[in-house]
């Protein structure tokens, strides 16, 4: 085995990070069992899952719980005999570990800052992403789906979690996890976790890749030119886009007509917001962007988006 | 449940998929869990089992280690036992064992039995008749109160006093009777039964004297049977600091394993043979069954040299003594017990597994040392200390970090003030010619084989342009020689003054060969070598300079020996007679040197270089320090250090080199190391090669000191202590502590002006010693003697005496030709001489009076024990003997030798100073006796009191003057470390302890017991 394959089952192996490869097998696994289900719902129509037997909760179901009950029971004893507590050094406020990483669930949200300003992706994206959560009840005016899985009938709402959770979380978690090492660089299973890596540095920002507009005059005051086209870029993305998309589609769509105009601004707001995450780690990948849109009020406020 | 299924279709449990799929089938009510419910909960019972179990043994190995060292340890005792017994002859055991048992015998015979039940009969008797007196008297009791009460009331008494009569003289029959019987078993018993006790007595107490080694084995067996299985540990209340500076305890439980480890019944076993039935039988005899108890291992290329070690578990620390007692181990609640780990490293308190105790695992930040890194905690707590007892790697590390003058460029803890260790430039073109400096700094040991001027790697270009610099800075220098060289000179009279004059002890030349290394070894060089001096200087130079050598340099560590211009002249001619080949590079320089673009260029490289690290440079007299600070360098991870182009091949390859010469790097099991590349490697590989890290990207540097193997680990095994960890006063050497302060800048005193090269101070030192003794072997010669052991000098000299003899050393035995060399020490230097030697015995400077009251009585005695013994044979009292002394004038014991010192020195002069040609009069096959049977009654210790009299009555008051520094041109020469000559004549007057002594002062500390703090001993015999 290469001394990066060695490495990497060092790492997967680690007692700290089984709740980590546990997650990628439970959550393959329900969802692929939601989908499966979904499926057969789509295909054979709801009245046969509606159909199905019911039985009591006690004692049938409330026998099964304790069922579970105790092989929880069991497993958590196994896993507490056979794996150590996974402890580290002693803290020590002069000597930061690199790599240094959050606690594995904020490894998504530690991803992205590699994307965009702390700011941004620490402060603003993290409060969206639960005011988004509190309103989604609000915001779903689906009736269907209730009771049981079914893709047809709502493939907005599991595009969004497929894409939201699946992806620009769990997956953003597992490649923290196991593909960010020393530097934050990014490291493919078979490479060495190399402490003196080097690689290269070329972002630029967007305009001045384009149309070789830099970001900052030689004083270091913002360059109004980019400061206007990144602003006329952004806000045309979460402003203007959604309205067109209302003018246009508002008449043909039941579904904008239900909904109206506040909550599909709210949902509008919501999903380009995270479809913005996606959008800038292709941008960044792929063509070395750094920041679209760089402006800001003196130190405290400021956009680098 | 209900088992109503119509149709019950066997599951095949074997096969989970099909038994789901019939399983359901069964409608969900009909289903039953029984059997799943019990086979899981029997499942979690049998796992809450394996939980305890793990709890409670797997993860409690030392609990079996403890048991087997039990068994161990009783194995050992019965060998033990065995010896002892055998120790007594056979004869005596018998006969002792006999006695015992026949007069126990005697005591189970039918008529000692006898007698026995009737002594019992007789006790029964006397209980009873002390009852019946005890009844009546109670009854007595009854009636007088009865009787009183009458009285009070003022009724008929008659009658209570009637039967108040009668029963007292009931009691008085009774008593008699109870006296009587008495007296009757007393006499039965001494007749009768006390001969048997006696001698069962008697036999137990011969047999417990004869067989008390035995017994106290016996009881040890038994306390080892009683010694429970436990956690054993040690507390080290406020050791050290967390991470964020408050004070913590530590906590060792090595002990719990590691129980022998200062138990005298074991030993620290090895055996290397090639022989296995040895081995075997070794083992054997030692009872070294288990295969637990040791460890076989092959060496050699052939794998024919076996060598069993004794595990740790059974096996004592070695040097118990100094390294268990004097830290204090074995007494848990000592203060300032130091435990395991504070020197060995590893997790103190973890006991679960080998690996987690021994730490490791790489998060725990100190595992075990291993190798001579161990020695590396020494440094942690006595961080003043130059020569360690038992730890040469850190002794010699930390010389070579000042040897090599490590801290010119590099920050390090207690040498931020340390002056460069080179010589001044300031001068240097007085000295040596351009062409010189310019092959010298293009190649040091192209010139010198074992100098400590590192390489600097230097191209053509840039060795002239700082050969230019040099020389330019050099212009202002107002050198000028005060004694000239006359010429002449006899090459073969200056090569015996050389010797005799003691620049041995520094220097090498021709057969004094100094060794390639630095102070690795007795003898390794100190200052240059002289093989090719006299290509270098010119003579008129030598001669100023080793007749006065602050005249050159003001700040220069080299001693003026107070040479005679015949004896200046002889080792001029003889020091000039070595001349060696120029390296190439010389013939080859040609430029400009004055060129004023060529001088700014080489001050620019200088300043790159930082050669004023080291060197004294005009114009680079503040320059900040050029590298990195090594404070914490011993805990650098590998990420943070930088391993260039080198793969694990030759990082490894080092590895297994120092493995090769028996030294091993240290151990990094349980760290993930990547190609080698851990601290240990990087360390040597830089040592040894300085820039080998350098890539074509990364440029260093940091000259090229070539180390030696031996160089680079000691040196290795010096910056692993730079951890910067934090150790609590009271554990560590407390910089708080004036006697410690004192300690600690005398130790760096002495190895920075050399002392040690002549004297045996602490534990190293005496250097020059090996060259007297190979020239003069087995010679009692003491024109050759070497130079004094000064451990004692703090309790032995008065201060007064010692200040005078620092400044300007005189003659103390006529008859030896090694001088003491005049430093020019300065009053600050004298004051750390003084205060170093004052603080090996923990005493501090007082200004004391050492007049002593001479008592008249015992001086008579004195004087004819002085004759007696003949001190006059080697010592002598009058000036006029000087010339044919080999001993001190005893005339000055009473301004040189502390009083308190005179006895215990008479007492007892060779376990003081081993060697000391002073004979011990008073100590006789190991014990103290007297010199004489008839003088004082033959009482030793007046004998020697008379003798100190006597000394003090014949003692002058007169404190030899300081010897002028230098003679030049016929007039004596005084100097301080300024060259101010003139002031220096002026302060020659030294103040007599009495003119200090306008009112009396408090006594000396520490008069009364002469212990020395260093050696940890008594000194006194008293």
């Amino acid at each position: 085995m290469s001394e990066g394959l060695q490495n990497f089952w060092l790492i997967v192996s680690k007692p700290d990070n089984v709740p980590i490869v546990l997650m990628i097998f439970l959550i393959s696994f329900y969802c692929w069992l939601a989908y499966k289900q979904a499926r057969r719902n789509d295909r054979y129509g709801i009245e046969e899952a509606k159909q199905a037997d019911k039985v009591q909760v006690w004692p049938y179901l409330v026998k099964v719980e304790f069922l579970v009950t105790i092989i929880v029971m069991i497993i958590l004893t196994v896993w507490s005999i056979t794996i150590n507590a996974p402890l580290e050094e002693p803290a020590n406020p002069t000597l930061t570990p690199n790599p240094s990483k959050a606690p594995w669930y904020f490894l998504g949200l530690q991803e992205m800052l590699v994307y965009f300003d702390p700011w941004i992706a620490g402060v603003m994206l993290p409060t969206f992403i639960i005011i988004g959560l509190i309103l989604v009840p609000y915001l779903d005016i689906n009736p269907k789906g209730n009771g049981y899985y079914t893709f047809k009938d709502r493939p907005f709402a599991i595009s969004i979690y497929s894409i939201g959770f699946l992806i620009l979380w769990v997956a953003l978690i597992v490649l923290g996890t196991f593909m960010r090492g020393p530097g934050w660089y990014f490291f493919w299973p078979w490479e060495f976790w190399d402490t003196h890596r080097v690689v290269a540095l070329t972002n630029v920002d967007l305009f001045e890749k384009l149309f070789n507009v830099p970001t900052k005059n030689v004083d270091g005051s913002f360059n109004l030119i980019q400061v206007l086209l990144g602003g006329v870029l952004i806000i045309g993305y979460l402003v203007v886009l959604p309205m067109w998309v209302w003018k246009k589609y508002k008449d043909r769509s039941l579904i904008l007509k239900a909904m109206g105009v506040w909550k599909y601004a709210t949902t509008a707001a919501l999903f380009l917001m995270m479809a913005g995450l996606p959008i800038k780690m292709f941008l960044r990948l792929a063509f070395n962007i750094k920041y679209v849109w760089v402006f800001g009020f003196g130190h405290d406020l400021f956009f680098d988006i | 449940m209900s088992m109503t299924n119509p149709a019950p279709k066997k599951a095949p449990w074997w096969n989970p998929a099909k038994w789901f799929a019939v399983r359901r089938e069964i409608p969900v009510e009909q289903r039953s869990y029984t059997k799943i419910y019990g086979i899981l909960s029997m499942m979690l019972f049998a796992f809450t089992v394996w939980a305890v179990l793990n709890e409670a043994m797997t993860r409690r190995p030392w609990k079996d280690i403890q048991a087997d060292f039990k068994d161990f340890k009783k194995t050992r005792l019965e060998i033990e036992r065995k010896k002892e017994v055998t120790k007594i002859p056979v004869d005596v055991r018998k006969s002792v064992r006999k006695e015992l048992a026949d007069s126990k015998k005697a005591m189970e015979s039918d008529k000692y039995l006898t007698i026995a039940s009737k002594l019992d009969d007789m006790d029964k008797e006397i209980a009873q008749a002390q009852r019946d007196y005890t009844f009546t008297k109670s009854r007595a009791d009854e009636a007088y109160y009865n009787l009183d009460e009458d009285r009070i009331q003022h009724k008929d008494t008659a009658g209570a006093g009637k039967s108040l009569r009668a029963l007292e003289a009931q009691m008085a029959k009774e008593g008699a009777v109870v006296t009587a019987d008495t007296a009757k078993r007393g006499n039965y018993f001494r007749t009768q039964a006390l001969p048997y006790q006696a001698r069962e007595k008697k036999a137990q107490g011969v047999y417990d004297s004869v067989f008390a080694g035995v017994i106290a084995i016996d009881r040890k067996i038994e306390s080892v049977d009683d010694m429970p299985i436990a956690i054993r540990q040690t507390l080290l209340f406020n050791y050290e600091q967390t991470n964020f500076g408050n004070l913590k305890m530590r906590v060792d439980r090595c002990e719990t394993c590691h129980l022998s480890y200062a138990d005298p019944l074991f030993r620290n076993d090895t055996l290397v043979s090639t022989d296995a039935t040895e081995i075997k039988n070794w083992l054997k005899a030692n009872k070294y069954n288990d295969k637990d108890h040791y460890k076989i291992e092959k060496l050699g290329v052939n794998k024919d040299t076996t060598v069993a070690v004794v595990s740790a578990l059974f096996r004592i620390h070695p040097k118990v003594d100094l390294y268990i007692k004097t830290h204090k181990l074995g007494e848990p609640t000592a203060p300032g017990v130091l435990g395991c780990t504070s020197c060995h490293g590893g997790q103190g308190p973890s006991i679960v597994s080998t690996d987690f105790a021994h730490g490791f695992e790489h998060h725990w930040e100190q595992p075990l040392l291993t190798g001579h890194y161990i020695e590396s905690s020494c440094q942690n707590c006595h961080s003043g200390k130059y020569d360690f007892e038992g730890a040469n790697y850190i002794s010699q590390g930390k010389k070579l970090f000042v040897g090599f003058g490590c801290y010119g460029c590099h920050t390090m803890p207690g040498f931020e003030t340390t002056p460069g260790q080179a010589p001044s430039l300031l001068s240097i073109t007085k000295k040596v010619t351009p062409d010189w400096i310019y092959q010298w700094i293009k190649n040091p040991r192209g010139w010198s084989h074992n100098t400590r001027m590192p390489n600097f790697m230097l191209s053509d270009p840039e060795a002239t342009a700082i050969t230019a610099f040099i020389v330019d800075q050099a212009k202002g220098s107002n050198y000028s020689p005060l004694a000239h060289y006359s010429g002449g000179g006899d090459i073969a009279r200056g090569k015996q003054t050389f010797f005799d004059a003691g620049c041995i002890a520094c220097h090498a030349i021709d057969e004094y060969k100094s060794n390639d290394r630095l102070r690795l070894k007795e003898g390794d060089s100190f200052g240059p070598d002289l093989n090719k001096e006299g290509s270098k200087v010119t003579a008129e130079w030598v001669f100023d300079w080793i007749k006065n050598p602050k005249n050159y340099l003001a700040h220069s560590r080299m001693p003026s020996l107070r040479l005679t211009d015949e004896e200046a002249s002889d080792l001029t001619a003889f020091v000039m007679s070595h001349t060696g080949a120029n390296d190439s590079a010389k013939n080859s320089f040609s430029a400009d040197i004055t060129d004023h673009a060529l001088v700014a260029k080489g001050e620019k490289l200088i300043r790159g270089y930082g050669c004023f690290g080291c060197h004294e440079i005009k114009g680079m007299e503040h320059e900040a320090k050029v590298s990195v600070p090594l404070s914490t360098f011993g805990k650098k991870t590998p990420g943070e250090l930088f391993y260039g182009d080198l793969d694990g091949k030759t990082l490894g390859g080092w590895r297994t080199m120092f493995k090769k010469a028996g030294l091993e790097l240290g151990n990094v099991e349980g760290e993930n190391i990547h190609e080698d590349q851990d601290w240990y490697t990087w360390t040597v590989g830089k040592m040894m090669n300085s820039r080998v890290y350098k890539t074509e990207r990364i440029d260093q540097k940091m000259p090229n000191f070539q180390m030696s193997v031996d160089e680079a680990y000691a040196l290795s095994v010096f910056l692993r202590s730079q951890t910067g960890a934090y150790i609590a006063p009271g554990y560590a050497d407390s910089k708080d502590d004036p006697t410690q302060v004192a300690l600690d800048k005398g130790r760096f005193f002495v190895e920075w002006n050399n002392c040690v090269g002549c004297h045996k101070i602490e534990a190293g030192g005496g250097y020059v010693a090996k060259f007297i003794n190979d020239k003069f072997a087995g010679d009692q010669n003491l024109a050759y003697f070497a130079p004094p052991y000064l451990g004692p000098e703090g309790s032995r000299v008065q201060e007064n005496w010692l200040h005078q003899f620092l400044q300007g050393p005189f003659k103390i035995r006529p008859l030896v030709k090694l001088r003491m060399p005049s430093f020019g020490f300065s009053d600050g230097d004298i004051s750390t001489a003084t205060n170093y030697f004052l603080g090996m015995h923990d005493r501090q400077f007082v200004l004391t009076s050492y007049d002593y009251p001479v008592n008249q009585t015992l001086v008579p005695h004195g004087k004819e024990l002085f004759d007696k013994l003949k001190c006059l044979s080697c010592h002598y009292v009058n000036a006029s003997e000087e010339s044919k002394a080999k001993s001190p004038n005893l005339t000055n014991v009473k301004k040189r030798i502390r009083p308190e010192w005179l006895d215990v020195w008479l007492a007892r002069p060779d376990s003081i100073m081993p060697g000391t040609p002073m004979t011990s009069f008073w100590i006789s096959g190991g014990k103290q006796a007297a010199a004489d049977p008839v003088i004082l009654g033959g009482n030793a210790k007046m004998q020697i009191q008379a003798v100190k009299e006597y000394l003090h009555s014949i003692g002058t008051d007169v404190v030899p003057s300081p010897s002028p520094y230098a003679t030049i041109g016929g007039s004596p020469k005084y100097v301080l470390p300024n060259g101010d000559y003139e002031a220096a004549m002026a302060r020659m007057e030294m103040p007599t302890a009495e003119s200090f002594m306008a009112k009396p002062l408090a006594p000396n500390k520490g008069t009364a017991g002469l212990i020395s703090r260093v050696r940890g001993r008594k000194l006194a015999a008293r």
